[in-house]
């Protein structure tokens, strides 16, 4: 695993000397001016950058395994060499998620490499119906337990249905009908699998 | 024959009508996943175990591995008629499918993809049947040094052949690893990273993150971008004869895929959609006219159908004989055969042979039933495809909601499956492979295990496991492997692998 990361940093290295950029050090210094641009921008927009190439995900990974490493090493411990303690392997995990959380996160500035998410440009009604649809499974675990799960099957598919954009209310409600009869001919009826039945139990 | 014996009583026991069912059922299901683009084999491998249960140990095994298997037949069905792979394996298939179909001559490609995903499927059998038991033998003499160096060297492999960025792969695996570990330690009962009292102290269930990161991630990415659904050609029963050329061409590739693919399979890491890219890859090729791929060649449909058929039984033989997935699906189908309380591994071919031979003969039957389900019901099957998205994604969604909760009765699964799936989204945007990580949790905790016990074995020396001549072998090819991949990135960074096709 040690040789896989000092790989991928000997890989990027060659890769920014093509681009005219020599050391580590230089990589960090240019990530913001050279391959995005960014010189003038806010901290805010540098951010938003930083997400939307995933290298601010990299980078909290690398700071997640700090905190493992740093927690299995003292809250947890190594225990000795023949017995080994609970926190051996995790700090080992640790590291390893830091060292290449950071070479990820250096790698997303690459400049020859193109970021589906830079890429494509989804409208925000997209991303609206992503977060109802989210919510809309939420739903369904509040509903769940004190409804039971055929009437929130019903109220949830109705939802979804008008979320993913089916046209009419009675093809989202016939639509609604046919899964929930499905599975409860499923789950019921076929293979007796003991589902919260709430108000109808 | 080895197994000749064993292989008879397995047909025994596949021949049992719940056995028969279940495997009928198992490819019907698979095949409908296959079809759809929204649910993969993985996730819908991971919404069967419910059901899996039920079925009992041996038929629910069949079950999950028809619907594995059925997904491959699947996907070339809508690869051919609506230029829509159903799932990743059916990609290539395309390329060459699509336009036999707008030549007139889908009838033939279906027949052929068939008849040769079937003799990839018969043919991997064989080798699964001959190569198992005794990997599964000598995998009994196997210490935790030799698993250890094992999962060392599979770690290599993964990282290496997952994704485009090496850094990311292994990222993913660590984080993997990490959450297999969450829990309380199996050793010593001390809770690990639980976040409280109870919250984790079961740990992170993987069918939960698997059907996440598979399915709801998916259902998030065809909710921001629905596509159209798409003309299909029209084919009759009596239209599913290839001519006597196309035949002879398709003998030596579906050979030659056949075997690729299976043994592509034994490889940590790669899917088979690799193996479909390396079979196309490798027929463009030995071909005299590479020029005419695109364009319908009958070489470059049939080879990588072959291909991913025996790259999914390739990909049996390390979990079955070894007790070690190397792929995500395969990590469903441990987590479903734990779940009956099977453990994979050497020990299987002695506590549980029924299971496995029984098992093998099942999968013999369904290939052939896949074969038959498939070449009458194409048109239902190409029809399926066409569902639009606004009728199929509730549908999956709702799928994905009870069947995660009704694995465990446990609503912190939903949770986890709803945050599994956001988070894949995000990873595919992002260009991080999930694949690793779903290994990553089931390798996490058997890591762990084996570095505990090979370090209690010498006493807390590391240097006798280089006197193991198999330890020492998997650690040193571990070594090779990545000198080989970085020696080769330096010289082919510019270009990608489907470019070099």
């Amino acid at each position: 695993m040690l040789i896989n990361t000092l790989d991928s940093g000997f890989h990027l290295s060659a890769r920014h000397r093509q681009a005219g950029v020599t050391t580590f050090y230089e990589i960090i210094k240019n990530i913001s001016t050279v391959n995005f641009q960014m010189r003038g921008r806010s901290l805010l927009t540098r951010l938003w950058q930083w997400i939307r190439c995933g290298a601010a995900f990299s980078f909290s990974i690398a700071i997640m395994g700090v905190a493992v490493a740093i927690f299995s090493a003292t809250q947890l411990g190594f225990g000795t060499k023949a017995e080994v303690g609970c926190g051996t392997f995790p700090f080992i995990v640790g590291v390893a998620l830091a060292i290449t959380g950071y070479l990820s996160g250096i790698s997303s500035f690459r400049p020859e490499q193109k970021k589906p998410g830079l890429e494509t440009q989804q409208p925000p009604r997209s991303f609206r119906r992503v977060a109802y649809t989210v919510i809309t499974y939420f739903v369904w675990l509040l509903l769940t337990p004190h409804l039971g799960y055929i009437p929130a099957t019903f109220a949830v598919t109705i939802a979804m249905a008008k979320i993913a954009g089916l046209e009419g209310w009675i093809r989202s409600i016939a639509l609604s009908l046919s899964v929930t009869f499905f599975l409860y001919l499923l789950f019921e009826v076929l293979f007796y699998v003991d589902l919260p039945r709430g108000i109808l139990g | 024959m080895m197994g000749f014996a064993e292989i008879l009583k397995g047909f025994a026991i596949a021949f049992d009508p719940v056995n028969l069912m279940a495997c009928f059922v198992g490819c019907l299901i698979g095949t409908v996943v296959g079809v759809l683009p929204g649910l993969g084999p993985t996730a819908a491998m991971a919404l069967m175990l419910p059901f899996s249960i039920q079925y009992g140990a041996t038929a629910g095994l069949i079950l999950l591995a028809g619907v594995w298997y059925g997904a491959m037949y699947g996907g070339s069905t809508t690869s051919i008629l609506v230029n829509i792979p159903g799932e990743a394996a059916s990609v290539v298939t395309c390329l060459d499918g699509y336009q036999m179909a707008r030549r007139g001559r889908a009838g033939a490609a279906l027949a052929l993809v068939a008849i040769g995903s079937w003799v990839a499927g018969t043919l991997a059998l064989i080798g699964l049947q001959i190569f198992a038991p005794p990997l599964g033998v000598a995998a009994l003499r196997f210490g935790p040094p030799e698993y250890l160096s094992l999962m060392i060297f599979s770690f290599v492999l993964l990282s290496a052949l997952i994704g485009e960025n090496q850094a990311k792969g292994i990222l993913m695996l660590a984080l993997g690893l990490f959450l297999g570990i969450v829990g309380i330690d199996p050793i010593l009962g001390v809770p690990r990273f639980t976040l409280g009292p109870t919250l984790l102290m079961q740990g992170i269930d993987l069918i939960a993150v698997a059907v996440g990161l598979f399915g709801v991630a998916e259902i998030i990415q065809v909710i921001i971008a629905p596509d159209a659904p798409k003309a299909v050609s029209k084919v009759r029963l009596r239209d599913l004869y290839p001519n006597t050329e196309e035949v002879r061409r398709s003998v030596k590739p579906t050979l030659r895929g056949s075997v690729l693919g299976f043994f592509m399979g034994l490889i940590p890491g790669l899917s088979p959609a690799v193996a479909t890219f390396f079979s196309y890859s490798l027929e463009k090729r030995l071909s005299r006219y590479p020029e005419q791929f695109g364009s319908g060649m009958v070489e470059g449909v049939v080879a990588p159908e072959s291909a991913n058929n025996g790259a999914v039984i390739g990909a049996l033989l390390p979990l079955l004989a070894l007790g070690i997935p190397f792929s995500a699906t395969a990590a469903v189908l441990l987590s479903g055969l734990r779940m009956h309380k099977v453990e994979a591994g050497p020990m299987l071919f002695q506590d549980a042979p029924d299971i496995f031979w029984g098992f093998v003969a099942a999968m013999y039957l369904g290939n052939l039933m896949l074969l038959i389900l498939n070449l009458p019901l194409v048109g239902i099957f190409s029809r399926i495809a066409t569902i639009r998205p606004q009728v199929l994604m509730p549908v999956v969604s709702i799928l994905c909601l009870v069947g995660t909760y009704s694995i465990r009765f446990s609503t912190f699964d939903i949770w986890v499956m709803i945050m599994a799936g956001v988070f894949g989204f995000f990873c595919r945007r992002w260009g991080f492979p999930v694949a690793p990580l779903v290994i990553g949790m089931v390798l996490g905790p058997m890591t762990e295990n084996n570095l505990r016990l090979t370090m209690q074995l010498f006493s807390g020396q590391l240097l006798p496991i280089f006197y193991r001549p198999v330890a020492m072998g998997f650690l040193v090819s571990a070594v090779l492997f990545q000198l080989f991949v970085y020696g080769r990135s330096r010289k082919t960074s510019s270009t990608k692998p489907v470019d070099r096709l």
